[in-house]
């Protein structure tokens, strides 16, 4: 560890601190949830089963004493992994506006099928990763949604969707 | 031997049999590609060409469907090394290391260890089918309830061996696989759980979520380094391991192509499970075990060898008992009966020149495999020079299409996309993603079969422990969830003594050279 | 390099083929989409695949199959209930039509099909291990009624058809049998070869090569004749107890498609069904033949939804 980069350090470890503790909540939350649902599981009909809200209700158990170990170890500054490296604003918005494309694009598949949907998809991402070059973006992004058609469509009988409006 | 003799004229009524041999080139081809891709299976490739086999002798017709059930399963590592998209489950286990040696430039390496570990592997099992098919046919008997819950705990267990730096971690992962696979049609009593009324729900969206998390989130991944998108992903190195190297693997590839065949005997259990145990195991008797996880070619090859391994035990209790222990050779039993061949205990007997011929076509269709795949390594390493910029979108559309055609439904590629957002965040604050996938693999066979199990002795929960088989695998689960936990223990205790020992002769160093 | 020059030309490829189609003409002008509610490989599946390949030289256009699997066919059958009515996205429908409305695990009901044609139907039958002690049905029952719960019985999952053939002999004799789900019919029958039950109450299709391999024996089917392949095998009601389940296989199609339409595909569905080479292949997958038009087959859907309405609720099952 390099003194230059201690500053780095110390903010990439309050972000996983702080990522930490939001997922051990959100796990906690998740299992509590799942306990209170399996009150409106129906009783055993078997008499020789344990019906279908133990094994749920174990699960949860298990993941809220975790959770708070999770927590407990974090807040005695352990529980940190190497992989956390300190990224820009600018990192993270490339990757909401990717998911944010992919969602559009599964929107989009749904409607107007997967041609369409898939060659401005195609052709978004690879803008939004610096390939802005007006006739070799959009080639590429046909030829691409064209490979994949043909080998699924022709290739292996799967019939990809042609969007409800078109039906 | 009997068998050999069998077996040699089964190789020469093979080689009088061109067009067969053809088909099982076409086979395995076919297999590869369908397995590479995610989404697609063996089995559905096997589907698909059954008509066509309709019209086919029986030898033909078999060996085209055992090439594509063997390159189905090998397919799998090819994505999975190469880009983390694991086509297969089995694969999943691949990619844990296959896919770190990528990272560092080994991407040749893995692909040639992973070819040369599957041919292995499954001829092994082959040789397993023919000479041992008669002895162990009823070891899949034994398999009853109880045992088949031990199995799936006994593979649970082995998340603590795959959670990386944190074992809190890892179990969570693990915990929340678990509650997720609870979700739909209830083992026991078909009740609806967790589902919001929601048909396609019915089922654990399995595939779909460790599409997810492994390849969508990686390639959401590789939308943050901005600097880094031009650049191409990684070499590929050299492909044939070395002597040495391969030489220290043997042992690996031994245990784990045996214990590849055991669980393909098991009705229930197949390739993703046997790939998992395999790289645990090996885990386990490795002198280094820190280094799986982090791009160790024995993790490759155990996972490879396991996987592949399950093809000869998975047929042996098909032909032998007529049961099929799998999807792919569920549809293998139907193209048998098609071809006029009864499976079941007198196979062996009244059609022992097809079989051994096809025993002999399935020895050639391995060595085909091993050929296609040494020949296409090259070819396929090239999706690595493509620009990340190409890589990455081609990558997500396949995750997609790969997702839609498992089932033609579209609600399971939103579940795709929920799952690889939270692969990214996992995977940033170092919650490992295969504790997932096993939890989702064995979690359904660890609960259904206890529920069984207890049904079947009435309520009581005496198989837990009189039952050999049983107490066995509970126990060896028992251990290997403790040992990290131990060894861990251990580790510590020494090191705060060394630690100790070091602060007190080290005290002056440290004030000199400052702390780092 | 090599990759820019493979997507160019995928570029032309599919700008050739999107030209070429367009238009429309009597139907069927584009190739029928036959959606499977289980998984390829199984016993529906396969049946499809052989009708689909057989219905080549009947109709102008090729059937494609598509599986669309989950919640116990819930998922394929609401897709074929929810499909356009225009003959293009056709249906195999299988008994839990019947059954899943029943049990508040479908949001589709029996009268949301037209039916078609059957092709297929198998029915339920009491099998145990060879060397079991009861050598007919008598013997096995009275076993049965002097040891209450003590027959634990193999079914492909609670709630599917043969639980529901097995908790019907239950009604009928008076008796009491440990119920087993199994995740399909052929872990059950491993379970039953293995000794782990006592008996499985599946179709004689599911266990036909362990029979003739002297592993397990019939002792009963739930039909109302005997069994082409197992003649000595007597049916239930010659024995005295009014059960007949069956489980069956046919096409159907949504509610509101075309008159012309159901009866374009009535008379391709029953010269594909005539055809020898179907009839073969269905014997060779074990699978038995039983072609019914549409009127006889909608009977057979109406009288098992009915039968099945009150099982359901007598078990508890409604939900």
């Amino acid at each position: 560890m390099k003194p230059a980069s201690d500053e780095t350090t110390a903010g990439a470890r309050r972000a996983e601190t702080i990522a930490n503790l939001i997922i051990a909540a959100i796990v906690v939350g998740v299992s509590v949830a799942a306990i209170l649902g399996t009150q409106h599981f129906p009783a055993v009909r078997l008499s020789t089963d344990v019906g279908p809200a133990r094994f749920p209700i174990i699960y949860s158990g298990v993941l809220i004493v975790l959770s708070l170990l999770l927590v407990a170890g974090t807040l005695r500054g352990r529980q940190f992994s190497e992989a956390a490296k300190p990224k820009g604003r600018n990192a993270y918005l490339a990757v909401a506006a990717g998911v944010a494309l992919t969602l559009i694009c599964l929107v989009a598949i749904v409607y107007v099928g997967y041609v369409a949907s898939t060659i401005v998809y195609v052709i978004a991402l690879m803008v939004l990763m610096g390939r802005r070059n007006l006739l070799t973006t959009p080639l590429i992004a046909i030829g691409l949604t064209a490979l994949v058609y043909f080998t699924f469509s022709y290739g292996l009988h799967v019939p990809l969707p042609v969007g409800s409006l078109f039906e | 031997m009997h068998e050999i003799d069998m077996l040699l004229q089964g190789f020469e009524r093979l080689a009088s049999e061109p067009f067969a041999l053809l088909l099982a080139v076409v086979g395995v081809a076919l297999g590869i590609v369908l397995g590479a891709l995610p989404g697609l299976t063996a089995t559905m490739g096997v589907a698909i060409l059954l008509p066509f086999t309709f019209g086919l002798d029986p030898l033909s017709g078999l060996l085209m469907i055992s090439g594509v059930f063997f390159g189905g399963i090998y397919g799998g590592s090819i994505t999975a090394i190469l880009l983390k998209i694991p086509g297969t489950p089995a694969a999943a286990a691949t990619a844990m290391d296959g896919f770190e040696m990528t990272r560092r430039g080994q991407a040749g390496l893995a692909l040639g260890t992973a070819t040369f570990s599957s041919f292995l592997g499954g001829t092994f099992s082959v040789f397993v089918l023919i000479f041992l098919a008669p002895v162990l046919a009823n070891f899949a008997l034994e398999f009853s309830a109880s045992e088949s819950f031990a199995l799936a705990v006994f593979g649970l267990s082995i998340i603590s061996s795959i959670s990386g730096r944190s074992l809190v971690k890892g179990l969570m992962a693990g915990f929340v696989g678990l509650l997720i696979a609870t979700v739909g049609l209830d083992p026991m009593g078909g009740f609806p759980r967790f589902t919001g009324g929601m048909t396609e729900l019915f089922n654990v969206p399995f595939i779909p979520v460790m599409i997810g998390l492994f390849a969508a989130a990686e390639a959401f991944k590789s939308l943050e380094d901005v600097d880094l998108r031009r650049e191409v992903a990684a070499a590929l190195g050299r492909i044939i391991p070395p002597w040495s190297l391969f030489r220290k693997m043997l042992p690996t590839v031994g245990r784990s192509s045996a214990l590849g065949v055991a669980i393909g005997m098991i009705p229930g259990a197949g390739a993703d499970i046997a790939a998992f145990i395999a790289y645990s195991e090996t885990k386990r008797f490795s002198k280094t075990p820190e280094t799986f996880g982090r791009g160790e070619p024995s993790g490759v090859a155990a996972c490879e060898a396991g996987s592949n391994g399950c093809t000869g035990g998975a047929m042996l209790t098909m032909l032998t008992l007529g049961i099929p222990g799998d999807a792919v050779t569920a549809v293998m039993l139907g193209a048998l009966t098609l071809q006029g061949l009864q499976p079941g205990p007198l196979l062996f007997q009244d059609h022992a020149d097809l079989l051994f011929t096809l025993f002999a076509g399935m020895l050639v269709c391995y060595v085909l495999m091993l050929v296609l795949g040494l020949a296409s390594l090259r070819f396929m390493g090239r999706i690595l020079q493509m620009p990340k910029s190409i890589l990455t979108p081609a990558i997500l559309v396949l995750c997609i299409v790969g997702t839609y055609a498992l089932n033609n439904s579209m609600f399971d590629t939103f579940i795709m996309l929920a799952a690889g957002v939270a692969g990214y965040f996992m995977q940033k604050y170092g919650f490992p993603a295969s504790p997932v996938v096993l939890a989702l693999i064995m979690g359904p066979m660890a609960e259904a079969n206890f529920r069984r199990a207890l049904s079947l002795s009435s309520g009581s929960y005496d198989f837990l422990y009189t039952r050999p088989i049983t107490a066995g695998l509970l126990l060896l689960a028992a251990m290997t969830l403790f040992m990290p936990l131990l060894r861990h223990l251990i580790g510590k205790r020494n090191r705060s003594r060394r630690a100790a020992l070091a602060r007190e002769e080290g005290a002056d160093l440290d004030s000199k050279n400052g702390a780092e | 390099m090599k990759w820019t020059t493979m997507l160019s030309g995928a570029v032309v490829a599919t700008a050739v083929a999107f030209a070429g189609a367009a238009g429309a003409a009597d139907y069927p002008n584009k190739p029928i989409e036959l959606v499977v509610p289980y998984s390829a490989g199984g016993g529906t599946d396969l049946v499809s695949r052989a009708f689909a390949d057989a219905a080549k030289a009947h109709l102008p256009q090729p059937i494609g199959v598509v599986n669309k699997t989950g919640g116990a066919g819930a998922v394929g059958l609401s897709a074929i209930m929810a499909a356009r009515p225009n003959g293009y996205k056709i249906g195999m429908g299988t008994v839990e039509i019947t059954m899943l409305p029943h049990m508040g695990l479908a949001s589709f009901t029996v009268d949301d099909f037209t039916p078609i044609a059957r092709l297929n139907a198998e029915p339920s039958a009491v099998t145990v291990k060879a060397d079991a002690p009861w050598q007919t049905i008598e013997e096995f029952m009275d076993y049965a009624e002097a040891n209450p719960n003590a027959v634990r019985i193999g079914n492909s999952g609670t709630g599917a058809i043969w639980h529901l053939a097995a908790v019907a002999l239950e009604e009928a004799s008076g008796v009491t049998f440990n119920h087993i789900p199994y995740d399909g019919a052929n872990p059950a029958v491993t379970a039953l070869l293995g000794g782990h039950i006592e008996a499985v109450t599946v179709s004689p299709a599911e266990v036909v090569s362990q029979v003739q391999a002297g592993k397990l024996k019939i002792l009963a089917v739930m039909n109302e004749d005997r069994s082409q392949t197992f003649p000595d095998v007597p049916t239930l009601k010659e024995k005295g107890y009014d059960v007949t389940v069956t489980t069956w296989r046919g096409i159907v199609v949504p509610k509101n498609t075309p008159d012309d339409i159901v009866d374009e595909l009535r008379a391709a569905a029953k010269a594909t069904a005539d055809e020898q080479s179907f009839r073969d292949t269905l014997t060779k997958l074990n699978l038995t033949w039983a072609y019914a038009d549409a009127p006889d087959f909608a009977k057979v859907m109406q009288k098992d939804d009915a039968f099945f309405a009150d099982m359901m609720a007598k078990l508890g099952m409604s939900n």
